[in-house]
């Protein structure tokens, strides 16, 4: 296999080469464009589904759903580490001047950017000179504007290490091939970073697998494939120690509980025949007809498919060894990825999952959404005809270049890629209203959202009442700090809560989601609140003197016990000042989790620690036996093991940086 | 071993892949008239064709360079 970048070419060679990437970049960035927009325009954001920006660090719905709460006795539990990456976009927006949409617009703009000059190494690479205008030009192309590319940006972290693959692939036959330890850096970095959240993890494994697949075979040279195989995930647990840390020591598992039901109803759409032609989506969120009784996209999306088995068995008898290997594998994990895209439509998996209990079928939680992992054909598709296309003659590369290129114009021009990217995805204005409420709620108290029970469902979601098009997104997330759904919200959400619960849990807002489109039928009616209506949302305030901190019950102080005063540090954080002539139980309005501890100070010197009862169903209780002037410091415990490993990650990443500046400086 | 039979033999799996990708060409043609339901038997059939004359060629392939 030639080292890469291939050094032969002529000049005129070379200028079409570069000329036929910028145009097929430029034409993808044309696609994308109105992802792009917010860049030239900082008031529009995005607010549909869950391409929705988080406006501001310390949000409710993240400290909520994603960052430190963790299962207890199996209700509860989230992905740690998806808030490091939310809130590190807002925490990077701040610092550089951005809103958080711009910089989500900026990195799909960047990975665009790298993922295409990915595809243009991977084509210097394997490719003739002649071959490789019209290969960059159909693969850029392809690779960006194929349906499962386009549907996935919803999810944006997931397509951020989908548009990555080529670069990594790229970096990781280059260290294969030339052994340089730049690259293997590279490649490890890309490995970790684009790795974070559970489905990239599972994603970038697959691809990894595959290269060490392919190093074991070809290279047949055990120290050099087991280095390539385990040094990325050494870096990748270095880098990602704080988050990796907090699964280790306390109790987190995958937070979407699976059943055979929930697996049946998200492989709608994923009969056989639905996967080889890009149409899989359990949930479409434009009309369903428009791509599965869309026959010119089904006949060119399954003969792009078909091609490029093709053109490998074409020339199976002239493709060389290496490139054969790679070929042959990536076309039997097409197959692979196929096969499992079916979902319970698959009469094997079906019988597989049926044979599990549930406890076992919690296993596969991140293969729930099946037809997700179809994602990863196009990477496949792009390494075979890379690999496979200089098996045939010359004069049938041209032809088979020419012929894909006509059916990738049947599948983009008779695809609905332009609605998704312009009408459901695409960045918009949002009502003054979410701002206001970013602004002026206050996060050391709680807001409770509440929707209505009637409400309409367009294309299988709420639509906002100020932009149909959009549907129902996670825009609260960024306001105020809240509860999660347990019974006790059940019961105010229903109207059943008492004064007492509210000022008890520091409930200070209720905000009615009257910005749905056609809501009606609330329940709540608390006439004891001060309520308004803004242009969009209903807003009622409890006017009381609340606090996060009391003595419980909250009649039954008797003047023994006095909170002096308690300070906010952060999320995770609060310092309590409390005089005691009596034990007492401190009630603290923060969900209860037992990994929430009172860490009691008296006279400066730690005295003890003490961990939570549930209170109220909802929220911390701490009894403490101590009397006196306590100075108590309120931690989530993991934090501190969260703090200490960013250091070592940290540093990690530090000398990785420090030594591919290094290399580049050395030429490599 | 008569050495012709094998080499015949061996050619066998890159047949079996052929007529898959041979099915599932016909079944996008049968897409194209709106048949979808037996595009999906045409691509069920060419799916294991092609499983199996692949499986076969990256064991073949496999023996050669090794």
């Amino acid at each position: 296999m030639a080292d890469f970048p291939s050094n032969s070419g002529n000049q005129i060679s070379e200028w079409k080469t570069l000329l036929a990437f910028l145009f097929a970049t430029a034409v993808v960035i044309f696609f994308y464009q109105p992802v792009l927009f917010p860049l030239a325009d900082g008031s529009l954001v995005f607010a549909s589904g869950d391409l929705t920006t988080i406006p501001g660090p310390e949000s409710a719905g993240i400290r909520i759903n994603s960052t430190y709460y963790t299962f207890i006795d199996g209700e509860r539990g989230e992905v740690v580490n998806r808030a490091f990456l939310i809130e590190g976009v807002s925490f990077f927006s701040d610092v550089i001047g951005f809103s958080d949409t711009q910089t989500q617009s900026l990195l799909i703009l960047i990975c665009l950017l790298l993922g295409s000059f990915g595809i243009y190494r991977l084509t210097k690479y394997f490719l003739k000179e002649e071959d490789r205008p019209i290969a960059l030009v159909f693969l850029i192309l392809f690779y960006f504007l194929n349906m499962w590319s386009i549907d996935r940006v919803v999810h944006l972290w997931i397509w951020f290490t989908y548009a990555l693959f080529p670069l990594f692939v790229s970096a990781g036959l280059s260290y294969l091939s030339e052994r340089k330890s730049f690259f293997l850096v590279s490649y490890s970095i890309i490995f970790a970073f684009f790795g974070m959240i559970p489905h990239s993890l599972m994603y970038i494994l697959m691809v990894h697998l595959y290269l060490v697949i392919f190093s074991f075979m070809n290279y047949r040279n055990l120290k050099n494939s087991l280095l390539f195989a385990f040094f990325p995930v050494v870096i990748y647990v270095l880098l990602n120690l704080p988050a990796l840390a907090l699964v280790l020591t306390t109790d987190v598992t995958y937070p979407q509980p699976v059943d055979m039901f929930t697996l049946q109803f998200l492989s709608m759409h994923g009969e056989l025949i639905d996967v080889l032609t890009f149409s899989n989506n359990w949930w479409p969120q434009i009309n369903p007809g428009k791509i599965t009784e869309n026959p010119v996209l089904r006949f060119a999306s399954l003969a792009i498919i078909a091609g490029t088995f093709l053109v490998f068995l074409f020339g199976y008898k002239k493709i060389r060894p290496d490139e054969k290997t790679l070929a042959l594998l990536a076309l039997l994990f097409i197959l692979g990825f196929v096969f499992m895209a079916q979902g319970t439509n698959n009469g094997l998996l079906n019988a597989f999952f049926g044979m599990l209990d549930e406890g076992q079928l919690h296993y596969f939680a991140l293969l729930r959404e099946s037809g997700r992992i179809a994602l990863m054909i196009p990477i496949f598709i792009v390494l075979t005809i890379l690999a496979s296309v200089k098996g045939p003659e010359e004069t049938e590369r041209r032809p088979f270049f020419a012929a894909m290129l006509f059916l990738l114009f049947l599948h983009v021009l008779s695809s609905p890629i332009f609605e998704y990217m312009s009408v459901v995805y695409s960045a918009t204005e949002v009502p003054e209203d979410y701002y206001v409420l970013q602004n002026e709620i206050l996060k050391e108290h709680k807001t409770i959202w509440i929707s209505p029970d009637e409400v309409p469902l367009i294309l299988g979601a709420y639509r906002y009442a100020w932009n149909e098009d959009k549907s129902f997104g996670w825009i609260v997330w960024g306001i105020g700090s809240s509860y999660p759904d347990n019974d006790a919200m059940d019961s105010i959400k229903q109207g059943n809560g008492s004064r007492e619960l509210f000022d008890a849990l520091n409930i200070k807002y209720i905000i009615r989601r009257t910005d749905l489109m056609g809501a009606s039928g609330f329940k709540d009616n608390y006439s004891w609140m001060d309520c308004e209506k803004l242009d969009y949302l209903t807003v009622c305030e409890n006017r009381d003197d609340l606090k996060a901190f009391s003595i419980y019950p909250m009649n039954a102080t008797e003047n023994t016990v006095a909170i002096t005063d308690f300070t906010r540090v952060n999320p995770t954080l609060w310092y309590v000042n409390i005089s005691a002539k009596k034990p007492f139980m401190l009630a603290f309005a923060e969900t209860y989790n037992p990994l929430w501890e009172a860490r009691i100070y008296e006279n400066g010197e730690k005295t003890g620690t003490v961990k939570p009862v549930e209170l109220y169903g909802v929220i911390n209780g701490y009894q403490i036996n101590a009397t006196g002037d306590l100075h108590l410091e309120m931690r989530y415990a993991p934090q501190d093991t969260f703090e200490a490993t960013a250091a070592i990650s940290l540093a990690v990443l530090l000398v990785c940086i420090f030594y591919l500046v290094y290399s580049i400086k050395k030429g490599r | 071993m008569d050495l012709a039979k094998i080499s015949k033999i061996s050619a066998w799996p890159l047949y079996l892949s052929f007529a898959g990708v041979l099915l599932w060409l016909f079944s996008s043609l049968m897409l194209l008239f709106g048949n979808a339901g037996f595009a999906n038997d045409l691509a069920f059939y060419g799916y294991w064709l092609l499983f199996i004359g692949l499986a076969c060629l990256m064991i073949k392939h496999v023996r050669e360079i090794l």
